[in-house]
């Protein structure tokens, strides 16, 4: 299989609230980090994960209850 | 600290002033048109001015802004500059003195992480179940057909589903009529003229001043229950007993119950007319009734009618429920209080003004919604994320949003498996109705129900 990278992901923690629900789905790639704010925010262990992790990190973005993944497709 | 959203490299001759809306009246501005039809008002102030408008509550300056750009504007800005407290002092006797709005930033910042723990993701998938036993007793003496106020019993059940989610099973189980009633007296306290003065003393005031006292004392006899008893669960009101502030100290009884009220309050009455919207296009669409049986009839094929399921599993009531919050949002005045100028494009906006969004105008922009009027469950959500914006958005955005579209669906999925509905008055009779501040369908609500053969 190859691990050719060709795509990215961009989170906007400017909107997210912590749900979670990327984490959950993609542990591999996001986690959550408490800053001390209402809620934790999304933080992004790698934002090129392999080709392994896309189909988790497209359910996180299309999961997400505030819309705060984009996957940008370099190829 | 300068808040991003002021340019740096302001240029004063280069503000337009802000367009405003026809129609005032000496005294009270358009406060009258406001608090009597605000949907056609906002829609009026938008179609005459554009995306930026202005208009007077009666001596509170408020601009209207409409389109993905300004909401994004709005969201982003830091609470220095557009404040939620200051513009929702309505909620305070609501809620209570010393919560949420009514308690310093600060304070409401560790409150918001204590209600935070009941709607984490790991905390959902427990309340699938809870809420699929609801809608089945709900059903359980349904019959096989009958006619029924969807406005009541969505009202009743999403006040049992939430509580039997949030509250535990022991307070869900006490719940009597009465614990309705008060959560109404307490709405009632909510219409336009608390916008302007929430401590007035008008009869529906004192009411809900009386319903938030009765609800004190039924919230603190459940607490010092299970105290007594030593009883623990795995609900909000657990986090609520022992949840404490930074600085150790716990909260009090005062502030449990404005915990709960505050936590049921976002939830209850915009999830209860979410449903009732969502039925009412069901009927109005019956084009695609078979697919919707369908996809709910594979989901208990699959056995996870009381489990976690995903757009994934049900994208057409998924859609059904999207464009539902869409065409009739439940919250339709998002509002914030400037506390330093805020520009956005060409326009200043004024320290001590309101700033607000609406919803309901915002989403029938076809720009973003092609044939805006047009009901289509299978429209795609638009690109940008600020364009549909049924729970607010940014920092105070609904945190129950999630929680909330779980029960919508759960009730749908069991709904659709076990019965078929079907309008009981002609169509245009449902109409939209905002005696609040939440939009609701117009009474009477009636609805026929006949058992389907599965």
């Amino acid at each position: 299989m190859s691990m050719a990278r060709k795509y990215r992901v961009v989170v906007d923690k400017g909107i997210c609230q912590g749900h979670s629900v990327c984490v959950a789905h993609a542990p591999k790639v996001f986690r959550t980090v408490d800053d001390g704010g209402p809620y934790p925010l999304v933080d992004l262990i790698t934002d090129r994960p392999g080709d392994e992790e896309l189909a988790n990190v497209e359910l996180a973005a299309e999961l997400c209850p505030n819309g705060v993944i984009r996957i940008v497709y370099e190829d | 600290m300068t808040p991003p959203d002021v340019s740096l490299g302001e240029t004063p001759h280069k503000t337009k002033p802000i367009p405003y809306v026809s129609g005032e009246k000496p005294g009270v501005g358009h406060y009258e048109e406001f608090a009597t039809t605000p949907l056609e008002f906002l829609h009026r102030a938008y179609e005459e001015c554009g995306e930026v408008s202005e208009f007077d509550l009666a001596g509170l300056k408020t601009v209207l802004l409409v389109g993905a750009d300004a909401h994004e504007a709005f969201f982003r800005a830091p609470d220095e500059q557009l404040n939620a407290a200051a513009a929702y002092q309505m909620m305070v006797p609501v809620f209570g003195e010393g919560i949420q709005f009514g308690a310093p930033s600060e304070i409401e910042r560790q409150q918001l992480r204590m209600q935070y723990q009941g709607l984490k993701y790991e905390k959902m998938a427990g309340y699938y179940a809870k809420v699929a036993q609801e809608v089945k007793d709900f059903i359980a003496d349904w019959g096989d057909s009958g006619e029924f106020d969807f406005y009541e019993a969505f009202t009743d059940l999403t006040l049992k589903t939430s509580t039997h989610c949030l509250l535990g099973s022991d307070f869900r189980y006490k719940l009597t009529s009465e614990f309705a009633e008060l959560y109404h007296d307490l709405e009632q306290g909510l219409d336009a003229a608390a916008i302007r003065d929430p401590n007035s003393q008008k009869g529906a005031y004192k009411k809900r001043d009386e319903a938030r006292m009765r609800l004190q004392q039924l919230i603190t006899e459940a607490v010092r229950d299970r105290r007594a008893r030593d009883f623990h669960s795995d609900d909000m009101l657990e986090i609520y007993m022992t949840a404490t502030y930074e600085d150790g100290t716990p909260l009090t009884e005062h502030e449990i119950t404005g915990m709960v009220i505050w936590f049921m309050f976002g939830g209850h009455h915009t999830s209860s007319n979410t449903s009732a919207w969502t039925l009412l296009e069901i009927c109005r669409n019956p084009q695609y009734l078979a697919e919707l049986q369908a996809e709910q009839d594979a989901v208990f094929a699959a056995g996870k009618e009381a489990s976690m399921t995903t757009q994934r599993d049900i994208p057409l009531l998924d859609g059904f429920i999207r464009e539902s919050l869409r065409v009739h949002p439940p919250l339709n005045a998002i509002t914030r209080r400037v506390l330093q100028d805020f520009h956005y494009k060409d326009y200043v906006i004024h320290t001590g003004k309101n700033v607000m969004l609406c919803p309901h105008v915002a989403h029938k922009l076809p720009d973003y919604f092609p044939n805006p009027e047009v009901f289509d469950p299978r429209r795609p959500n638009p690109e940008n994320v600020f364009a549909l914006i049924p729970f607010g958005g940014g920092r105070h955005k609904c945190i129950g949003n999630a929680f909330a579209l779980l029960q919508v669906r759960t009730i749908f999925t069991w709904l659709l498996h076990f019965y078929e509905f079907e309008l009981a008055q002609p169509p245009e009779y449902y109409r939209e109705v905002m005696p609040t501040l939440i939009l609701r369908p117009s009474d009477p609500c009636r609805v026929k129900y006949r058992r389907r053969k599965v």
